[in-house]
């Protein structure tokens, strides 16, 4: 019996360590960029099987996959904040408090929402200067990205999937990022920030440029949209304005990395 | 009975259907004019046509074929399934052949890529031979000594689905978020389509198999009477069987393919005609065809005005609308 607490403490000392700082898990690919973006990398001892950015967090201890975290890994990693998100991940978080873990949840509606879950994560963890910081450098970023729109708003159809159409409505990162980008979603009117979306009234409003959110292996999705029955004589069509070589993580990861996806969307919508 | 009460009795039998299918072929008319002018665009008829309006209304139109094609094709599909298998409950996707061709579907979105072969697009070929391949599956482990009895059939067909649906819950819980949700909108039909080359090619499938029943319609009113019956009334029933099994396995899984899963359709349809026409496959086969044509034109046209500029899955709207309309027609006929 004497064996277990050698055992055990074997394992704590042998974990890997961060000596004197905070220990943080963070369960969501968003909240490690947020995390990392504010100089806490060295304090991440664990990521989830999703987390891919920066780079580097692909070395860390993984604690199971976005939509089914290991509570048992990340207890044993003796985290003293875990970072996680709403909807998918609200079990995941309920089970962790009730094993007294300190766990912030990240789950903003747009970009104030945002701006607020950094500066929530900085205070928390003891980087109120750096979240600070962040926020002003993207709210700049964003601010600069403005003053390049100068001709007329183009109309943008931002498709999310193609079988069926899913296009982002109101409330949602994509629609505001596509007004703070210089363009005007032509899903405006859809009271959901995802949902289907009536394929007649994309060609009524007849798009200026559409964004394809997902990529497919093989061919490129590009050639299937402008193959599409009765698609032809769409403006963005016609004019060869659709993409989908934007990197989905920066379109929806709610990260510092979105305003990179802002600055490739309003490259599109204004050319290059 | 003497010879002339005979014949005027199929006389007017034979009245009857032409009435229905008079008034069905006006239904179908009527609603076609209805769904092709409504939706959430508006359109003005009182200018020439734009360019763009030419456009909408086409898509309109290619979107309306498809939902006669499929409606047309899951009800006969259904109307083979019970009468083969004598059994009220049997619809299309009680046979695995759904289950075959989302794990087809789910295979292609994981896989991935948007090429084509034949003019068809990978998604829908993968579920076309998804389905195909489940039909050869499911009558190769129902076969006995060489024959395979209906019960078999029908057992081995659930059974073989339910691995299938877990099969399907299997890869999607591996995969990743985005391949999850795709899975899901598919799987809950759609019948907007811009693919030309594949409404050809299930209007060729399901037109080609509906056919096909209607040519062998006696041997399906030998079969709904029972399996020993249709071998006195001298049916080769073991062959019969498989080549209604296929017919039905190909109708369905061509419209899962370009459709998804419209669900309550194979079901209510053919009970519904039925009720209308009496049992006579020669007639109940055409007549399912035109009323899930029309049915499934109508919970389109509601799909997709409804909720503006969303679009309701249109599996919804054949459940919702279907079965109270179902139940009301089951307590008539039983009160009578």
């Amino acid at each position: 019996m004497r064996l277990l607490p050698a055992l055990l403490s074997f394992l704590l000392v042998c974990s890997p360590a961060c000596a004197d700082g905070l220990r943080i898990i963070s369960i969501t690919p968003s909240t490690t960029e947020i995390a990392c973006a504010i100089g806490l990398e060295d304090n991440l001892v664990g990521v989830s099987t999703f987390c891919d950015y920066p780079p580097e967090v692909k070395e860390k201890e993984r604690v199971g996959s976005f939509s089914d975290p290991n509570i048992e890994k990340i207890m044993l990693l003796r985290p003293d904040i875990v970072l996680a998100t709403g909807l998918e991940q609200a079990q995941a978080v309920r089970n962790m408090r009730k094993l007294g873990l300190k766990v912030i949840v990240v789950d903003p509606a747009g970009f104030d929402g945002l701006f607020k879950s950094i500066e929530g994560i900085g205070s928390a963890c003891g980087k109120q200067k750096e979240a600070l910081d962040l926020v002003k450098e993207m709210k700049d970023s964003i601010g600069s990205m403005k003053k390049d729109a100068k001709s007329a708003v183009p109309g943008i159809y931002f498709e999310i999937w193609h079988d069926p159409l899913m296009t982002a409505g109101r409330g949602s990162f994509i629609n505001e990022m596509i007004t703070l980008a210089g363009g005007r979603n032509i899903a405006w009117d859809t009271p959901r920030p995802y949902s289907r979306f009536s394929a007649e009234l994309i060609i009524e409003r007849d798009p200026d440029v559409i964004i394809l959110g997902y990529m497919v292996k093989g061919d490129s999705a590009v050639g299937s949209v402008r193959k599409r029955a009765g698609w032809s004589g769409i403006k963005a069509v016609k004019e060869s304005r659709v993409y989908d070589d934007i990197d989905p993580d920066i379109l929806f990861r709610p990260g510092p990395r979105l305003i990179k996806g802002i600055e490739e969307l309003n490259k599109r919508f204004y050319g290059r | 009975m003497t010879f002339t009460d005979v014949k005027g009795a199929l006389a007017s039998k034979r009245e009857k259907a032409q009435k229905v299918f008079l008034a069905l072929a006006a239904l179908l008319a009527v609603s076609v004019f209805v769904s092709v002018l409504s939706g959430p665009a508006k359109i003005n008829f009182s200018e020439p046509l734009s360019e763009i309006t030419r456009r909408i209304l086409y898509m309109r139109l290619s979107r309306t074929a498809l939902a006669i094609i499929a409606g047309g094709g899951i009800s006969v599909s259904g109307v083979i399934l019970q009468g083969l298998l004598r059994n009220p409950l049997c619809e299309p996707y009680v046979l695995g052949i759904s289950g075959g061709a989302s794990v087809g579907a789910v295979v292609s979105i994981v896989i991935g890529g948007t090429w084509t072969i034949l003019g068809l697009s990978v998604l829908p070929l993968w579920a076309f031979l998804g389905a195909a391949a489940t039909f050869f599956v499911v009558y190769r482990i129902a076969e006995v000594n060489g024959r395979v009895p209906i019960q078999n059939l029908l057992l081995t067909g659930v059974i073989v689905g339910a691995v299938l649906s877990s099969i399907v819950v299997f890869i999607v819980s591996f995969s990743e978020k985005e391949t999850l949700h795709s899975v899901m909108w598919w799987l809950l039909g759609n019948l907007q389509i811009f693919d030309n080359g594949l409404l050809i090619f299930v209007a060729i499938i399901v037109v080609a198999g509906s056919v096909a029943a209607g040519a062998l319609s006696n041997d399906l009113n030998a079969f709904s009477l029972g399996e020993e019956e249709a071998v006195h009334a001298g049916v080769e029933t073991e062959r019969m069987k498989k080549v209604f099994f296929l017919i039905a396995s190909l109708i369905t899984g061509a419209c899962v393919s370009a459709a998804g899963m419209i669900g309550f359709l194979g079901l209510i349809v053919p009970h519904f005609m039925r009720m209308a026409t009496g049992h006579d496959h020669k007639v109940l086969i055409p007549a399912s065809f035109l009323a899930g044509g029309i049915f499934l034109v109508l919970c389109d046209t509601l799909a997709r005005t409804v909720m503006s500029p969303s679009e309701v899955p249109v599996g919804v709207i054949t459940a919702v609308c279907g079965a109270p309309f179902f139940i009301h027609m089951l307590r008539k006929k039983s009160r009578l």
